[in-house]
């Protein structure tokens, strides 16, 4: 018999929805004393707007986004203005109960799986409302941990989400330790190693490319690609294996050359870099892409920033936790979870310590960005000085570098604005290389041949960090730097554009090749392909011993990945790593 | 009631007791342990033993085949020659016996690497066995007997209520007090019943049957009931392990004919001679100026025919293996001719070694063909082959069926986890082989003489031995067919070398007490000299010169700009130990000082001091070796004597360095980078080693695991994480299950202490507060990321 468990699905912080899971051979008992079926008693409908819930809750259904009525900040149908902090913390105005303990639902205790119910959250000591709700039952075996379990969709206010953790106290549950959702399901053989991975990032992914991958990994198509790569691998194994083993049968046909093995090893070591490759892209549709802009003090960011956001201002969701000097919005762009982020102006002295700081935390910012937009303000000459702090870019490998004109309209004539570009794109090109097809120049860390190592965020193989011939390809001038004004709105569409189609290269292959998009897999399939580097690097010198070790070798970091080779690292790791309730 | 009936009585009430008895039963010498079977396993378990103090009898059905090889005339191979060399480490005899019975050395994948080099040598079997048997009858505390065992005999164990909990470990070297098993085990053994009435009571048994018990032997149509060589075969052991419960399993092996040389045609066959340069099994042989090999003899090598295949496959249908009636299950790899020809159609034609039994003897062996075809067939199939036209037959070969245990009954110390005080030892654990046999020997030895002392079993590691490796898959992952070691078994192979395998384990044998002074002293000079000669090459610089760059050259590598240290040039792999040995001449000659390195280094010892105790050096042994350097604890003295002369001339090549010491420090050099990878992956295979599962899981109870792992996991008892995750059976899944309950029951156990306050907001909507599992987090965000 398991206890009952419980913990929020959703990250913390504020948002449309909140989504407490319950889990346990009791876990509709639970939900049957904090939940009751129906509308929300007319009393409590007071405080909110009118048509609050059914339009929530039509939202609460599913959509990503916030109803229409959200749109204004002010009117917006935040869960505090449906139910405030107050009415929430404070009985007195909150539903009163005639009895002190409610009855438990028995419609709700026997709830067969896969049924939606509409319905609202109350205390089961004081039946206090909390909240109106859908809950959603599985049945055993068929749910997540495989055990009976209890969704239950809120409003994602802190004060809410208070409430309904005091509520599933009072009602008996208690709270998931780490990973213990996770855990439960590995434990009813609901899942493999592989599999609860994809399932973290099923549900941590926003947009509906991510959600694809995420589910063909979960059919099993990473393991059986990874799978069939160490098959491979197994098969040569097993010929070095017997050349060491039976000596004097390892003759003639079944005689282990290096040279018959090489090729097969060379296609192999393809695929796993392949593999490889398409991590930067998995992480961008996984984990979203970050833009930062940058540049002198001054240049417009704010502004542009302010923009930006406010053309998507309908799907913004803001993130709790931002420092003092760097804002962070979210956008969605080219069907990608885009983060903006407004930095500090960078100068390249500055007595100010604090603004020493600021600095600090921007170049930070930039080098792990993937795609920085440096500005270049129209009221300030065309000027080494402006893009001196890029030069210092050791820290900015594999980061797209691209120029951006602000305050367009300050350049009121054309011709001055055409001239303007045209000064700049030079300077730029003289200082950092060619730009691309893409209208901006993709500049990448120490751009200069041979300065830095290959950088792992490629996008479909097209880009590689520290090649001179980056930014170079077809190219004969007209392109231009891009401009814009986030007082006017000029250019704002075609920098959307823009960006739309830098990330849409930097995922291309993501929606049709396996991804891999976990740190761990990441990782058993680097240490695969260094072994087969070292293999092939020095394969015709080496000594059967050492070779027949490394293809064991290589052959057991495939294994990780699906859990064939499973030291209890990998599981440490994950779980330490795994956010519970998802 | 005489003293006699009351014996009988109380042996009667025993479990194991043989119902059709014949003997009337009387009291024998008693012993500590009992060994059953003096083949391989056997010799190695009494000397270990006896080396422990304490007192055996080794029992033999029959004393004229001690030490019997009733296959191949070899020891070592692949693998094999590793486990050779580790139980020579450790002390065992093996190496020595056939350093002293050897007529051929061959080191296989010489060029290979030194993870796949591999000794191995022809034995001459009769003087190998004398050699055994004659080192047992000098071994104090060994009591050499001939005897059929026909049953173990044990009582249920008696729990007392203080005895369901594992006692704490007595401290090392007490005496009395037996050291408890982890599981509670159902029987403890008392003693053994030979046929002829000897009750031989004892405190342990180690049981060494070989392929003796109930064994069957089978050619063609014709079975008899018989051990190998027509030695008399085992009945009832077998049935009174089972009395007990345990689970036995029919193995099957077998053996090629053996034909007389005068009827061979030599010189129609390959020769295929030994190796050049002199090397020895065993470490304490090494440079032994009175090491004296016997004379060699060659090899031969020839291949079958088509007409030998036709002869297989028009006589199929009278192959026992294929009509069904053996019923045993033989080892894949190592197939009878007919197995091959069947199972490879395609392959034109398979090697058939032609191998000499002994000095004083015309029998040869004919390694690859292997049969049980009817004898007629053997006849004719034998004169396919080129060069054997015309030859004689001395013996027919065989299939031989026997009974053996379910190695997954064992643990890891190889005592049967069900019976306190019986444990398993060779291929009555499921292997095949000599070595396979002699190195579970020496460790069922050791471990059973330790039991009797109350102290720790020796468990090897995966990582520390290939008999680690051996005992852990038995007992582990079982085994369906008749176990051979392999070097693939290994996962850490590099660095189970079987050149580095004293440095490995003699250390460890020191510790358990099964290397004698005179050894240790000789390992740790060994040790000292090869430190020194790491050290010098590490620091030896060579300076451009164009005698330097010649030498590159000549090897194909570019010469090194400016200086280079002898280890760095060690580590191209164009340079080895012939460059080495230019460059060492180029280091200049004037100061060729001695180091003060004996020129007789090595501490000569005799075959003869085989049978002396492990304490008792010969007098002119003891002469040259000062008693205060036979301390183990004191040793270093030895090393700061080469070590101080080192400093003194430190980029001199050693003179008198034995060369298997040098290439020892060329391979440390080349192999580094490896070595190193492969410590690291030995680091993490480790972690999960040390996560040690309480013995006492009830693995039925934990959700989640699949019905076959819990049997599985019930059955084997893994020590550790590590060892549940390489059982057969258990999935990655289920050792997630199984490192998930082990995390929650180790969290349980420490949460025991810790109060659980939960306290409940009251009606009035206070501040939740969650002091469980919510240590550093918001308490209104239990999603704790």
């Amino acid at each position: 018999m398991s206890k009952v468990i419980f913990a929020f699905a959703t990250p913390p912080g504020r948002s449309g929805l909140a989504v407490l899971r319950i889990s346990g051979d009791e876990a509709l008992t639970v939900a049957a004393r904090i939940f009751r079926r129906g509308r929300l008693p007319l009393s409590l409908q007071a405080p909110a707007s009118g048509s609050a819930h059914d339009v929530d809750v039509a939202a609460g259904a599913g959509a990503v986004s916030a109803p229409k009525s959200a749109l204004t900040p002010e009117s917006a149908l935040t869960p505090e203005s449906a139910l405030t902090l107050e009415s929430a913390l404070t009985p007195k105005s909150a539903y009163a109960p005639e009895s002190v303990f409610t009855p438990p639902s028995a419609e709700i205790a026997d709830l067969p799986g896969y049924r939606a119910v509409y319905g609202f959250v109350i205390h089961p000591t004081s039946g206090e409302v909390i909240d109106e709700a859908v809950l959603l039952c599985f049945r055993a075996p068929r749910s997540f941990t495989g055990e009976d379990m209890a969704e239950i969709s809120v409003h994602g206010s802190g004060a809410v989400r208070r409430e309904l953790i005091g509520a599933c106290l009072a009602a008996g549950a208690e709270p998931a330790g780490p990973g213990e959702f996770s855990r439960r399901a590995l434990l009813n053989g609901r899942l493999d190693l592989s599999q609860v991975e994809a399932v973290l990032d099923l549900i941590d992914s926003d947009s509906q490319q991510a959600r694809r991958v995420a589910l063909r990994q979960l059919a099993g198509q990473l393991s059986t690609r990874v799978k069939a790569l160490r098959d491979s691998l197994i098969v040569l194994v097993a010929r070095a294996e017997l050349a060491g083993e039976y000596p004097e049968y390892a003759v003639g046909e079944d005689r282990f050359e290096w040279d018959d093995v090489a090729p097969e090893l060379q296609n192999i070591y393809g695929q796993v870099q392949q593999l490889i490759d398409s991590y930067a892209a998995g992480r961008l549709i996984r984990e979203g892409a970050t833009v930062c802009l940058a540049g002198v003090p001054n240049a417009g960011k704010s502004a542009l920033l302010n923009a930006l956001v406010g053309i998507e201002r309908s799907i913004v969701t803001d993130i709790p936790g931002t420092t003092r000097d760097t804002i962070d919005e979210w956008l969605h762009i080219a069907d990608l979870a885009v983060r903006l982020t407004d930095t500090a102006g960078l100068r390249s002295v500055s007595d100010d310590d604090i603004e020493n700081l600021g600095m600090e935390r921007t170049r930070r910012t930039m080098a792990e960005a993937d795609i920085v937009f440096w500005l270049l303000p129209a009221d300030r000459p065309v000027n080494a000085a402006e893009i001196e702090p890029l030069r210092e870019r050791a820290n900015l490998q594999g980061v797209r570098v691209i120029p951006l004109i602000s305050k367009s309209d300050l350049l009121t004539k054309q011709a001055d604005l055409a001239d303007f570009r045209r000064r700049w794109l030079d300077l730029w090109n003289a200082e950092f290389g060619e730009l691309n097809e893409f209208g901006a120049s993709v500049t990448s860390g120490g751009a200069s041949a041979g300065e830095t190592t290959a950088c792992e965020t490629t996008a479909g193989g097209t880009t590689v960090a520290g090649s001179a011939d980056v930014g170079t390809t077809d190219f004969a001038g007209e392109s231009e730097i891009l401009a814009c004004s986030a007082k006017t709105g000029a250019g704002l569409p075609e920098l959307r554009e823009a960006l739309a189609d830098l990330l849409g290269e930097m995922t291309r292959g993501g929606d049709t090749v396996d991804l891999i998009s976990s740190e761990r897999h990441l990782f058993s399939l680097k240490e695969c392909r260094e072994v087969l580097n070292e293999l092939l690097a020095a394969g015709a010198g080496l000594p059967l011993d050492i070779i027949t070790v490394l293809l064991n070798m290589a052959a057991d970091a495939l294994g990780e990945i699906i859990g064939a080779t499973l030291s209890s690292d990998v599981l440490e790791h994950l779980f330490s790593n795994f956010c519970v309730g998802k | 009631m005489t003293e006699q009936d009351a014996l009988v009585e109380k042996l009667r009430g025993m479990t194991g007791w043989p119902a059709d008895f014949a003997a009337t039963p009387y009291g024998a010498e008693p012993c500590d342990i009992a060994i059953v079977g003096a083949g391989h396993a056997g010799i190695e378990a009494a000397l270990a033993v006896s080396k422990l103090g304490l007192r055996t009898t080794l029992f033999s059905l029959n004393l004229d085949s001690v030490g019997n090889m009733p296959c191949n005339p070899s020891i070592g191979g692949t693998a094999k020659g590793q486990l050779v060399r580790e139980i020579d480490a450790l002390g065992g005899a093996i190496g020595r016996l056939a350093d002293a019975a050897a007529i051929q050395y061959r080191m296989l994948n010489a060029t290979k690497g030194p993870a796949v080099r591999s000794p191995r040598a022809q034995i001459d079997r009769r003087l190998y066995q004398e050699l055994a048997k004659h080192l047992l009858e000098n071994t104090e505390g060994v009591h050499l007997r001939q005897a059929e065992i026909v049953a173990v005999l044990s009582e249920p164990v008696v729990r007392k209520s203080a005895a369901d909990q594992p006692a704490k470990m007595p401290p090392s070297g007490a005496k009395t007090p037996e050291m408890p098993s982890s599981v509670e085990a159902r029987y403890e053994v008392r003693g053994v019943l030979t046929r002829s009435g000897a009750w031989h009571p004892c405190r342990k048994v180690i049981l060494a049957t070989g392929t003796f018990m109930e064994s069957r032997i089978i050619t063609g149509e014709v079975s008899i009931d018989s051990g190998p060589d027509n030695l008399f075969p085992s009945h009832g052991l077998a049935a009174s392990l089972a009395a007990h419960g345990l689970k036995l399993q029919r193995f099957k092996t077998g053996t090629p004919v053996r034909i007389n040389a005068r009827s061979i045609d030599f010189s129609r066959l390959e020769i295929q001679e030994g190796d050049a340069e002199q090397w020895t099994f065993s470490f304490v042989n090494e440079d032994n100026p009175e090491f004296c090999p016997k004379p060699t003899r060659d090899c031969y090598l020839t291949w079958t025919t088509d007409e030998t295949a036709a002869i297989v496959r028009a006589n199929l249908h009278r192959s026992p293996m294929f009509s069904g009636f053996i019923r045993g299950t033989g080892a894949r790899y190592c197939p009878s001719i007919e197995d091959k020809i069947v199972r490879f159609p395609d392959k034109e034609r398979h090697q058939i070694f032609v191998e000499p039994m002994g000095l004083g003897t015309e029998e040869y062996y004919l390694q690859g063909l292997s049969s049980s075809l009817p004898e007629d067939v053997q006849e004719r199939l034998v004169r396919t082959l080129p060069g054997l036209e015309r030859a004689v037959i001395q013996r027919s070969g065989y299939a031989i069926e026997y009974e053996c245990l379910d190695p997954l009954q064992l643990e890891s110390s190889l005592e049967v986890t069900d019976v306190r005080g019986l444990y398993g030892a060779g291929q009555i654990n499921g292997t095949s082989g000599y070595e396979e046999a002699a190195g579970q020997g020496l460790i069922a030895g050791l471990n059973a003489a330790r039991a009797c002392r109350g102290l720790e079993p020796l468990v090897l590691g995966r990582d520390e031995a290939y008999l680690g490796v051996l005992i852990d898959d038995l007992v582990t992952r079982g085994t369906a067919e008749p176990y051979r070691m392999m070097t693939a078994r290994a996962e850490y192979r590099l660095s189970l070398r079987q050149d580095n395998a004293d440095r490995r384990l003699t250390p460890i044998g020191r510790e358990y007490g099964l290397v004698n002074d005179a050894d240790w002293a000789r390992f740790v000079q060994r040790r000292d000299l090869l430190t020194a000669e790491l050290e010098r090459l590490r620091s030896t610089r060579i300076l451009p010169s164009p005698e330097r760059d010649r030498i590159f050259d000549q090897a194909g590598s570019t010469p090194p700009q400016g200086g280079i240290s002898l280890a760095e040039a060690l580590a191209r792999p164009e340079i080895g130990l012939d460059e080495l040995a230019q460059l060492d001449a180029l280091i200049d000659k004037s100061v060729d000082a001695t180091l003060a390195v004996p020129a007789d280094a090595s501490v000569s010892v005799s075959v003869d001091a085989l049978v002396k105790l492990p304490s008792n050096l010969p007098s002119s042994q003891l002469s040259q070796l000062n008693p205060s350097q036979l301390n183990p604890s004191q040793s270093n003295s030895l090393q700061s004597n080469s070590s101080q002369s080192n400093s003194l001339q430190s980029n001199l090549p050693l003179p008198n360095l034995p060369s298997h010491l040098r290439r020892a420090a060329v391979i440390e050099i080349k192999y580094a980078g490896y070595i190193e990878l492969e410590q690291r992956r030995i680091a993490r295979f480790k972690k999960d080693e040390r996560k040690r599962l309480p013995a006492d899981i009830n693995y039925g109870a934990i959700r989640g695991l699949r019905i076959e792992a819990q049997q599985k996991l019930a059955a084997v008892r893994p020590r550790s994480l590590g060892q549940a995750g390489r059982i057969s059976g258990v999935s990655p899944a289920d050792l997630a299950v199984l490192s998930v309950w082990l995390e929650m029951w180790n969290r349980e156990q420490s949460s025991e202490q810790r109060t659980n306050t939960v306290s409940i907001p009251a009606p009035g909507g206070q501040n939740v507060e969650l002091s469980r599992n919510s240590a550093g987090k918001n308490e209104a965000e239990v999603t704790n990321k």
